[in-house]
C-alpha cells in the first residue's frame, strides 16, 4: 500500500522520502522572505529617490517655463530692433525707455520716440487694476511687431508717424503713436515699408497661499483687456503659475546712497530687475525644499567692451 | 523541488532587479533633467550679467568662473550658487568667443553645453 501525505514542500510516502524536510522548508523560506524584504526595502528606497529626483527635475522645469516667460516679455519690451537699428545711433538713446503709467491710457494725440519697458510698480498705488492688494508687481509694456507675432484681433496699433507721410516727404525725428484699433491690419494710406505693432500692457504679482483661492501660492498675470470696444481698461488676475511660493523683485537701478535715500541711475545703463522666485514641491507628501531661482532680467544690450 | 525554488526566486531576482534598474535610469534621466535646466539658467543668467556690465560674455565666465578672480564687481552670486550645484561643474571661455559649461553626469560621463555672444 502507498499513501501520500502533502504537507508544505514535504512529501512522505511509505516507500521513502522525498523532498525536503519540514526544517529545510522553513529554512528556505526563512532565507527567501530574508532576501525578499532586503530587496522590496531597497527598491522602496530607490522608487523614493526617483520620485523625489522627478520632483526635483518637476520643480526646475517649472521655474524655467516661468523664467522662459519672463524673458519672452523683457526681450519685447521695447521698440523691435529692425524698427530702430537705422535710426537710433547713441547707447544712451537705445536704453532710454518710456514706461508709462499702467493706468494712464494711452492718448492718440500723444507721440514718442520710444514705447516699451518694464518696471516695478506697487500694485496698491494702482486703484485701475481690479483684484490686486498689496505687494510689488512687474509692470511690462510690450511692442510686438506686425503682422508676424501680433496676431489679429482688436488692441492698440502702434504705427510711426512716418506712415502718414507723403511719398517722398520726410521728417528728422522719428515718432510713434498708439490708438485704439478693431484689428491689426496695417493702418490705411500707410507707406509700404513703414512699421507698426501692438502695444500690450501686462502686470505680473503674486499671491500668498492663505489668499488664493486654490490654497497654493500663484503667480497672476493681468493685461489691456483685448474686448471690442475702445475702453481702457485692465482684465481680471488669471493665474500663470501654481506652486510659487514666494517672489521678490528689485531695481538694480535704484539704490541707497549713504543717507539712505533711494538713488535711481541714470548714465545709459540698461535697465535691470532681479527676480527671486521660490518654486515650491509639485506635490505635498514629497518633502522637498522649495527651489530658490534668482534671475537677472535686463533690458536691451548695451555694444560690449572687452 | 530545488529547482522549483531556483526557478521562482531567479525570476523574483529579475524582477526587482529590473525595477531597481528601472528606478535608477528613471533617477538619473531627472537628474540629467534638472541639472540640464540648472546649466540653462546658469548661461541665461551669465548671458544677462554680460549685458548688464556691459561685457562680453567670454568676459563675464572668466570673471563669474574660477573664484580666485574675485567676483565683486559683477552680479555672478547665482552663477557661482548654480556651479557648485553641478557636479565637477566647470565654466570656460574659449579664444573663439565660446562659453562652455561642463560637469559630470550620475553615469560619470562628462557633460558640455556651449553658448556665444551671437546667441544671446
Amino acid at each position: 500500500m502507498t499513501f501520500t501525505i502533502s504537507h508544505c514542500c514535504v512529501r512522505f510516502s511509505g516507500k521513502r522520502l522525498s523532498g525536503l524536510s519540514l526544517i529545510e522548508c522553513l529554512v528556505v523560506n526563512a532565507l527567501a522572505l530574508v532576501l525578499l524584504s532586503i530587496l522590496l526595502a531597497t527598491s522602496a528606497d530607490m522608487i523614493s529617490a526617483a520620485q523625489k529626483a522627478g520632483d526635483r527635475s518637476e520643480q526646475a522645469i517649472r521655474a524655467r517655463q516661468v523664467f522662459d516667460f519672463l524673458d519672452s516679455l523683457v526681450r519685447t519690451a521695447q521698440l523691435p530692433d529692425t524698427w530702430t537699428t537705422d535710426d537710433i545711433t547713441s547707447e544712451g538713446e537705445a536704453v532710454q525707455y518710456s514706461l508709462m503709467d499702467p493706468c494712464k491710457e494711452f492718448g492718440t494725440v500723444v507721440t514718442q520716440p520710444y514705447w516699451g519697458g518694464f518696471g516695478i510698480v506697487e500694485l496698491a498705488n494702482l486703484s485701475c487694476l481690479p483684484g490686486t492688494e498689496t505687494g510689488v508687481g512687474l509692470y511690462v509694456e510690450r511692442v510686438l511687431p506686425c503682422p508676424e507675432e501680433c496676431g489679429e484681433g482688436a488692441g492698440y496699433q502702434i504705427v510711426s508717424t512716418q506712415c502718414h507721410l507723403r511719398r517722398g516727404q520726410t521728417i528728422e525725428e522719428f515718432q510713434w503713436q498708439v490708438s485704439w484699433e478693431k484689428n491689426m491690419e496695417r493702418p490705411h494710406r500707410c507707406l509700404e515699408g513703414a512699421a507698426w505693432g501692438r502695444v500690450e500692457r501686462i502686470v505680473l504679482s503674486h499671491r500668498s497661499a492663505e489668499d488664493s483661492l486654490e490654497g497654493v501660492a500663484v503667480l497672476r498675470l493681468q493685461q489691456i483687456a483685448q474686448g471690442l470696444e475702445a475702453t481702457y481698461r485692465w482684465s481680471q488676475p488669471e493665474t500663470m503659475v501654481l506652486g510659487v511660493d514666494a517672489w521678490q523683485l528689485s531695481d538694480l537701478n535704484r539704490f541707497s546712497d549713504l543717507t539712505g535715500e533711494e538713488v535711481r541711475l541714470t548714465s545709459g545703463r540698461s535697465h535691470a530687475v532681479r527676480v527671486r522666485a521660490i518654486i515650491g514641491p509639485p506635490r505635498s507628501e514629497t518633502a522637498l525644499p522649495g527651489l530658490a531661482i534668482e534671475r537677472l532680467l535686463v533690458s536691451a544690450r548695451r555694444p560690449t567692451r572687452g | 523541488m530545488w529547482v522549483d525554488y531556483a526557478i521562482a526566486s531567479s525570476i523574483g531576482f529579475v524582477g526587482l532587479l529590473g525595477l531597481m534598474q528601472l528606478t535608477g535610469e528613471l533617477t538619473a534621466l531627472s537628474m540629467s533633467a534638472y541639472q540640464l535646466t540648472m546649466a540653462g539658467f546658469l548661461l541665461d543668467e551669465l548671458a544677462a550679467v554680460s549685458s548688464w556690465e556691459g561685457v562680453s560674455l567670454t568676459s563675464a565666465a572668466q570673471l563669474c568662473g574660477p573664484s580666485e578672480w574675485g567676483t565683486q564687481a559683477l552680479h555672478c552670486g547665482m552663477i557661482e550658487r548654480w556651479l557648485r550645484a553641478l557636479p565637477q561643474g566647470d565654466l570656460s571661455a574659449a579664444a573663439d568667443g565660446l562659453v562652455s559649461l561642463t560637469w559630470q553626469q550620475m553615469d560619470g560621463s562628462l557633460m558640455a553645453i556651449t553658448r556665444s555672444d551671437a546667441s544671446n
